[in-house]
Formats: structure tokens, C-alpha cells, sequence
């Protein structure tokens, strides 16, 4: 069978060009499925990851119909994925203008990103047409990203800082952040910065100007230094400084701040500047109006003192000057009042004599003289009688004198004089001397009277014989005696020899009258007094030691003691 | 002792004079009305000054004798309102211990005289004279003053002109060359001056217009 054979050769030829085409079919197959395969194992891993991707993935078709719709957003706004495939975008999104109008731009072939704000979430969605073959729209998909955290964290950080910004505005100082350079270069300055120092924020934000430069040259290296030591501590730092203005005024300013780290690191210092030069000026004002009163407070405390102590001395002079100034005024009082009576007296006398000289007067008329001098007499006596009543007026009984210390108290009054006139004074005081029963002002003023008796006695002899001697001693068991000597020219006559009579000389040093109301004193206090020119009394005993002159002696009684 | 009594003028003066005396002191202001009529003076006292300023007669002669201390008008303030008064009554001032530099201060003012408490009766007494007689004669010069005054004003201006002249020492020619008059013109008012004023001299003519003191008050004047 040659034709068999022929054709059999022929058909096995066809066998095996089939069979080569089966095994390339078979693998034609075999690469598709495995293709398939692979596609199928894409779309999952895709739809894995779209699915759980925080995105939606969507396409639409030329009629807005939803082809696609997956991503793990999509939970956002409540749908499954796949769940709008089939329905029309405008369907869902009817009462959503913003998804239909971005819908039918991506439609009509626009390529843009917007961003989708639902009251539940925020989508930046990115549109992007589908075209056919000859180029029309014929859909277009869309990613929707989730961005509604992002959102709100930047919603939030615009209203923080806008809260920031308004606090930093309305703080009534300068916030800043700067940097801790040598500038202090700005990082971020508030607005008031221009009404602290005249210069816009803007300035310093654009490096134009910096803190370094307005910072008073002679605070600068204080300001460095609170600064840096603060940062070291890692602690707030506190600082008082000057800054010049613009206007070349220079202000107070309190600065509050702090380091600000990152890590480690110091990132930038931040902290806000407040103007307190009203506060320093008017706490300059206070200290100094506070020092000025102190000053005034302890000057003013100073002259009182002063002048208290001024007054109290004056007091005191004033005291012992009107206490002693009672013999000497009694006298002048008394010499005024007794002149009237005594000139009426002699009035009469002088008048009746011329009349009987002239035998140009009756009886009666004489008689009527006489008794108008009885009458003036009276008067007188009674005059004396009341200086009498005055000085015995205050009872002595019980009171305690020092008599040396009323001697020396009496002196101290009398010194000026005492120097002026150049008299040596001799006290002899003995200080084991009894306390005396008197008065002492009224002692003191007998000793007063006394002495300036005797320095006026010799203020017309040579200053080198003006000796004046005071001896207090103790002469009896009950007594104390006073004894006042000067080395003047002794008492006139008349007044020596009135010792112990009853006297009133009216001679205008007033001698006589102070002599009388010492002995009135002297007398009152249960005392004697006496005086007699030394010369005149020279056999007496205690005349070794006399100088000559006038002498004028006193007893007093001793206080006697409880026993 | 007084010896006022020898002039027989001033025996009149003293016999028209009154004494007057002011002290708040009753008894002092009859004490002294007691010394003064002894020498046979008037004396008239008041105890204020208000009493003795009611009952003065500025035409009365005398003199006054006040205390300086007195409640009320003291003696300085009554002096001090006689001499605003233009009162000629001299002022003797009795002052008590320690007035003494007010006194003093009131002699300056014009006050007569002062005396201090207690005084000597003589020296008061003589005091007393002397001031009635300066009273006298301040008097007797006002009221000569006054009466030349007088016989000054019932001159003619014709015969006031001549008296200028004459008082210059002029002639009766000269006078009657200045004048523009005859001389016989001018001895006519001349005459009539002279008559006039009463003056028997032209040196008396002289002194009365001069206002100088005239004769007759000379003598007796301490």
C-alpha cells in the first residue's frame, strides 16, 4: 500500500504538526491559566490592600453609575465594598452637591484633587477621567483618601494657634520664641512688640532687627548671663532689664521664659516680655518718696528729740528760774504795791507840815492827816501780811531736801554770772550732810537770792578779790546750817545794823525786801536767819576762814527719822 | 521850798491855775490834793480819765498829774489823747517801780515831766509850779499869736504890702518907688499899720509878725 503509505506518511506528518499545536494550545492554556492565576492573585492582594487601605476606591461609569467602589473608608460613610456598584453616584449623593458637581467635572474630563468635608468625615479625593479608545469620557475613578483625623488635627492646630495668636496679642506684653544666640534671633514675636519698643514684630521676624539690639549695652551682659544659667538649670528664667526704643527712650521691662529642649538639645527660648516702667518709676517714686519720709521721719524724729530735750532744759530753767524769780518779783511786786501806800503817807505828812509851817491848819484838819496815814499804815502792813500768808502758805512738814544738792542747783543758775563777773567760788559741802526738813524750791531761792546778793555786792571792786564762799555743816545734833560769804564791801550801815529787826528797805536793788522774805522763808521752815558784815562779827570763832565782806547764815532743821 | 509865791504875776498865774489829778487810787488822789493845797494850789482828782476828759474845760490853766498805770485809759494813753486834741495842759507823769523807761518814751512825746513812786513831795511840787507856769505861757503865746493874727487880717492889701516892705527895712521912699505911690501916700499907711498892730516900734512891728514873743512875759520865767 503505497498510496496507504504515502498518505499514512502524510497524515502522521499532520499528527504531529497537530500534536505540536495541541502541546502549544496546552501551553497557550497552561500560560493563560497560570495568567489568569496571577491576575487573580493581584486583584486580591489589591483588593486586600485597597480594602484595607484608609482610602476609598471608586469608578463610575459615563452615567455616574458606581463600577467600583472598594477601600477600607468606605466604612467611613457607612457602605460595604462593592455595595454602590450598580447604583448612580447622583442617587446617593442627592442631597450632596459638592460629590455630584465634582462627578460631573471628572465626566466632563477635568483631572483634580478637592476635598470632601461630610459632617462624619473628610476626603481628599483625586478625580481622574476614563477615555475610550477614540479618546471620550467614558467614566472616570476616583480616590477618596480619609483625611478626616488629619483634618481635625489641623483644624485643631489652626484654632490653637489662632488661640495662641489672639492670647499673644491680647497678653498685655510680647510673646516670643527666639533662638539662645548671640542676637537672640526671632523666631516668633507678637504684634504688641512694636508699642513696646516702637519697632514692627515684622522687623525682628525677618531678622531685620533682634533682641540684642534693643537690649540696654549695660544689661546685655546680665541678661546673657540669667539667661545661660537658667538654661543650664533647665529652669524658668525671671529677668528685669532696660531696652532702648526706637525713639532712643529707654523702658523697664520684665521678661518671663524658659528654655525650650528637644531632647537634649535647646531648641529655641520662648517667654513674654511685660513694659514695667510705670511700675518701676512709680516703685522708685514710692522708695524714694518712702526714703524721703524715712529721711524726714528720722530728721523730724531728731529735731522733736532735740527739741524736747531743748524743752525740757528750758523747762527746767524755766522752772528754776520761776522758782527763784519769786524772791526777786515778790520784792519788785512788793516794792509796787507798798509804794502807794507809803507815798500817800507821805502825801499827808509833807502836806500837814507845809500847812503847820504856814500855821495855815486846824486841829482837825491834822487830826484828819493823821488818821489818813493810820488808815495808809494799815494798808501796808496788810500788804505784808499776805507775802507772809503766800510764803508760809505750803507746809514743810515731812519734805526732804538735799540741801548740797539745792546749793549746787542754786549755783548752776547763777554760773553765767558768776563767770561774768570773774568770782572765784569756794563750796564746802560736806557729803555726809544730814537731809533737811524743807522745801527745796523755796530754800533754793534763799540761796539763789543770797548769792546774787553777793556777786552784785562785788561787781565794783577789782575782779581778782570776787570771792564768794557756800559752807553747808551740820552744827548741832537737829540742825544744818548754811553759811554764804562775800568779799565785797560789806552791808551798808542801815542793813547791817537791822539784823534780826523787822525791815523794809525800798532801795531799788530790792535787797533789803529779798533779805526780808529769805528770813520770812527761813523763819517758816522752823529755821533762823541772820548776816552781819564779817568785820563785825570777827571774835566769833568760825571767822579763820572768813574773806571779809558780807556774811549771811541759815539754819534749817533735820529730818528726823522714823524710828 | 516853794518860792513861786514872790512874783506877783506868777502868784496870779498859780491863783487861776487848777491841779489836776488822775489815779485809779482814791487815797493817792486825796493824799495829793492834800500836798498840793498846802502850797495853796487848786487841786481838783478824778479816779479815771474818762471822768477828768468829761469835766475839762480846755480854757482852764493848770497842769495834770496822772499815775501811768491805770485800768482802763492809762495815764500815757490820756496823755497821748491831750496832745491830739491840741491841748496845751503840760502832763506830769508819777510812775510806779519799773515804769520808768515808759516814762521816758512819754517825755520824748512831750509829756511835762515824770516822777517815780515813791516821790519826793519838793520835787513834785516844784514841778507842779513850773509846768502851770510853761501852761501860762503857752497860753499867753497862743492868745498873742492869735491876736496878731487878728490885727494882721483888718489890714488893707495896700497896707499889707506896706508892712511887707517895712518889715524888710525898706525907706518910705523905696517903698513908694516899688509900689509905684507917692511917699506921702505911703507914710499915711504906714501910720495906719503901726496903729493897726498896735506897735510902737518897727522891731515890735517886726517880732509880732516874725510870731516871736513879746515883752512883758520875760520875767519871772524859770
Amino acid at each position: 500500500m503505497k498510496i496507504y503509505g504515502d498518505m499514512s506518511s502524510q497524515l502522521l506528518d499532520e499528527i504531529a504538526v497537530l500534536r505540536a499545536r495541541i502541546a502549544d494550545l496546552e501551553k497557550v492554556e497552561g500560560d493563560r491559566q497560570s495568567a489568569e492565576l496571577a491576575l487573580r492573585e493581584s486583584r486580591i492582594r489589591l483588593r486586600t490592600v485597597v480594602s484595607n487601605a484608609p482610602i476609598v476606591l471608586f469608578a463610575l461609569d459615563a452615567n455616574g453609575v458606581f463600577t467600583l467602589s472598594e477601600g477600607k473608608a468606605l466604612e467611613l460613610i457607612g457602605y460595604k465594598p462593592g455595595e454602590a456598584v450598580g447604583q448612580s453616584v447622583f442617587d446617593i449623593y442627592k442631597d450632596v452637591p459638592k460629590v455630584r458637581d465634582d462627578c460631573r467635572r471628572a465626566l466632563r474630563g477635568e483631572v483634580f484633587t478637592t476635598i470632601l468635608e461630610l459632617p462624619d468625615a473628610a476626603f481628599e479625593t483625586r478625580y481622574t477621567p476614563l477615555r475610550n479608545a477614540a479618546g471620550e469620557v467614558n467614566g472616570c475613578i476616583g480616590v477618596a483618601t480619609d483625611i478626616t483625623s488629619r483634618l481635625r488635627a489641623e483644624r485643631e492646630l489652626r484654632a490653637s494657634e489662632e488661640k495662641f495668636r489672639m492670647l499673644a496679642e491680647n497678653v498685655p506684653g510680647v510673646i516670643y520664641l527666639c533662638k539662645n544666640d548671640e542676637r537672640f534671633t526671632v523666631i516668633y514675636l507678637s504684634e504688641a512688640m512694636e508699642s513696646l519698643v516702637g519697632i514692627p514684630a515684622a522687623r525682628f521676624l525677618s531678622d531685620e532687627a533682634c533682641f540684642k539690639d534693643i537690649i540696654h549695652p549695660d544689661d546685655l551682659a546680665k541678661v546673657y548671663q540669667q539667661v545661660n544659667q537658667a538654661i543650664a538649670r533647665r529652669e524658668t528664667y525671671q529677668l528685669i532689664y532696660r531696652m532702648v526704643r526706637a525713639d532712643d527712650r529707654v523702658i523697664w521691662v520684665q521678661e518671663h521664659g524658659a528654655g525650650v529642649f528637644k531632647g537634649n538639645e535647646l531648641a529655641f527660648l520662648e517667654g513674654y516680655i511685660t513694659d514695667i516702667t510705670d511700675r518701676i518709676a512709680s516703685e522708685q517714686a514710692l522708695a524714694q518718696s518712702r526714703e524721703e519720709l524715712e529721711r524726714r521721719v528720722i530728721e523730724r524724729t531728731a529735731n522733736l528729740k532735740a527739741a524736747n530735750e531743748r524743752n525740757l532744759k528750758i523747762q527746767e530753767e524755766l522752772a528754776h528760774v520761776l522758782r527763784v524769780a519769786t524772791v526777786g518779783e515778790l520784792a519788785s511786786g512788793l516794792a509796787h504795791e507798798l509804794n502807794q501806800p507809803l507815798s500817800v503817807i507821805n502825801n499827808y505828812v509833807q502836806g500837814a507840815r507845809r500847812r503847820i509851817e504856814a500855821k495855815a491848819i486846824t486841829q482837825e484838819e491834822l487830826l484828819g492827816a493823821f488818821e489818813k496815814i493810820s488808815a495808809e499804815s494799815s494798808r501796808a502792813a496788810s500788804i505784808l501780811q499776805s507775802v507772809r500768808h503766800y510764803l508760809n502758805r505750803r507746809s514743810t512738814v515731812g519734805l526732804t531736801c538735799d540741801l548740797n544738792m539745792v546749793v549746787r542747783s542754786a549755783v548752776e543758775l547763777v554760773e553765767l554770772g558768776i563767770r561774768d563777773h570773774q568770782v572765784e567760788l569756794k563750796m564746802e559741802l560736806p557729803s555726809d550732810l544730814p537731809a533737811v526738813e524743807a522745801d527745796a524750791v523755796q530754800i533754793e531761792q534763799v540761796i539763789l537770792n543770797l548769792v546774787r546778793n553777793g556777786i552784785e555786792a562785788m561787781a565794783s571792786m577789782p575782779a581778782t578779790g570776787r570771792r564768794l564762799r557756800i559752807q553747808t555743816h551740820q552744827t548741832s545734833e537737829s540742825v544744818v546750817q548754811t553759811t554764804i560769804e562775800d568779799a565785797g564791801p560789806g552791808l551798808p550801815g542801815e542793813l547791817a545794823a537791822s539784823v534780826l529787826k523787822p525791815f523794809f528797805s525800798t532801795k531799788p536793788t530790792g535787797m533789803g525786801m529779798g533779805l526780808s522774805i529769805s528770813r520770812s522763808i527761813i523763819e517758816a521752815h522752823g529755821g533762823r536767819f541772820w548776816f552781819g558784815n564779817i568785820a563785825e562779827s570777827s571774835t566769833k570763832a568760825d571767822n579763820a576762814s572768813a574773806i571779809g565782806g558780807a556774811r549771811f547764815q541759815f539754819t534749817l532743821p533735820i529730818l528726823r527719822k522714823p524710828t | 521850798m516853794i518860792t513861786l509865791s514872790q512874783s506877783p504875776t506868777v502868784k496870779a498865774i498859780l491863783a487861776r491855775a487848777v491841779v489836776f489829778i488822775v489815779d485809779d487810787d482814791s487815797a493817792m488822789c486825796e493824799s495829793l490834793c492834800w500836798l498840793i493845797e498846802s502850797i495853796g494850789l487848786k487841786a481838783k482828782s478824778f479816779t479815771c480819765a474818762a471822768a477828768f476828759l468829761s469835766d475839762y474845760d480846755p480854757q482852764q490853766p493848770g497842769c495834770l498829774i496822772t499815775d501811768v498805770r491805770m485800768p482802763g485809759t492809762s495815764g500815757l494813753e490820756l496823755h497821748a489823747k491831750l496832745a491830739a486834741a491840741g491841748s496845751p495842759l503840760p502832763v506830769l507823769l508819777i510812775t510806779g517801780h519799773g515804769d520808768v523807761p515808759m516814762a521816758v518814751r512819754a517825755m520824748r512825746h512831750g509829756a511835762f515831766d515824770f516822777l517815780e513812786k515813791p516821790f519826793n513831795d519838793q520835787a513834785l511840787l516844784e514841778s507842779i509850779g513850773q509846768a502851770i507856769e510853761h501852761n501860762h505861757h503857752q497860753r499867753e503865746a497862743r492868745r498873742l499869736q492869735q491876736q496878731h493874727e487878728q490885727k494882721l487880717d483888718s489890714l488893707t492889701s495896700r497896707e499889707r504890702q506896706v508892712l511887707d516892705l517895712v518889715i524888710q527895712a525898706r525907706l518910705n521912699k523905696q517903698i513908694a518907688g516899688i509900689l509905684g505911690l507917692n511917699e506921702k501916700t505911703i507914710e499915711s499907711h504906714r501910720a495906719n499899720v503901726m496903729k493897726k498892730m498896735g506897735a510902737a516900734t518897727v522891731v515890735e512891728l517886726v517880732r509880732m509878725v516874725m510870731g516871736q514873743p513879746l515883752n512883758g512875759a520875760g520875767d519871772g520865767v524859770a
